[in-house]
């Protein structure tokens, strides 16, 4: 029997909801947050793994549809955690265009970037 | 998406997350729709065919609806974080723009690199218009429930 497969784009929209469902949790649970969070970075990963497979190498709507999930996967994570978060993000969005249109690869993994900052100031935050 | 959704839903996202008083209401309302005035003269221009399918794809939006006006609105956003005093109202406006620009990503087709290129990208959430019509009211329906009930509670 086949086994029914997924649009690596359906994920990639898969992992935005998940990062729009985690930061309700931002402010109260906020190790919720980051487990929704973290789901959403597994459901990116996935995406990436999928769109350099064999199938969808050559296609590029599906690395810009990835791309923009990440955009704005980043959008809705820092209009809450906006500094200096938001600015970077802002130089992200920017890159993303030059990236694409150059054909080249100068992204900031902003996200992974922050979950790490995310965990690290809950572990060290004073008491 | 349609209109009355925006709201619905970028009330319920930032209700969960900041809390809303009535106040803030109306800055939910105009910064959940405020994107879609770029609709305007394409509706204008394709009047009959719109209301003919009661749909208009991913051509009517101009820049401003996508990635390049993302990162400008953000970047207006952000000096409006360092001027002004009352964040939280910023925020929620910043929230309820991001918020339509991902609504319109997973719903409809859109052109990220639009002016500079016109590649679609389309989530694969439905395969068809029905089931997209279906989706939609579903939707609509459902968030406007939940925005039935939270004002029954107040």
């Amino acid at each position: 029997m086949k086994k029914p497969s997924l649009h690596p784009n359906t994920i990639a929209g898969i992992g935005l909801i998940l990062t729009v469902v985690s930061v309700i949790f931002y402010y109260d649970n906020p190790l919720f947050f980051v487990f929704l969070f973290a789901a959403s970075l597994a459901a990116d990963l996935l995406t990436k793994k999928m769109r350099k497979s064999e199938k969808y190498v050559n296609q590029q709507s599906i690395k810009l549809a990835d791309w923009t999930a990440d955009r704005l996967g980043e959008a809705v994570l820092f209009s809450i955690a906006w500094f200096p978060w938001l600015f970077l993000f802002i130089i992200n969005c920017f890159l993303t265009l030059y990236s694409f249109l150059k054909k080249d690869t100068i992204i900031l993994p902003l996200r992974q970037i922050f979950f790490v900052y995310f965990i690290a100031l809950h572990i060290f935050k004073p008491n | 998406m349609n209109i009355l959704f925006h709201i619905l839903f970028n009330y319920s996202i930032v209700s969960l997350v900041f809390g809303v008083n009535e106040s803030d209401i109306w800055v939910i309302a105009l910064f959940s729709v405020i994107l879609d005035f770029d609709h305007i003269p394409y509706i204008l221009k394709n009047f009959k065919s719109v209301v003919r399918y009661l749909h208009f794809g991913s051509e009517s939006r101009m820049s401003s609806h996508e990635l390049i006006g993302l990162g400008l609105f953000s970047l207006l956003f952000s000096v409006a974080l360092l001027v002004i005093q009352d964040k939280r109202i910023v925020q929620i406006a910043l929230m309820c723009m991001v918020l339509h620009y991902v609504v319109d990503f997973i719903i409809g087709k859109t052109r990220p690199l639009y002016p500079y290129a016109k590649t679609e990208v389309f989530i694969h959430f439905y395969t068809s218009r029905r089931q997209r019509f279906v989706l939609e009211g579903l939707m609509t329906i459902i968030f406007g429930g939940i925005f039935f009930l939270s004002q029954v509670q107040r």
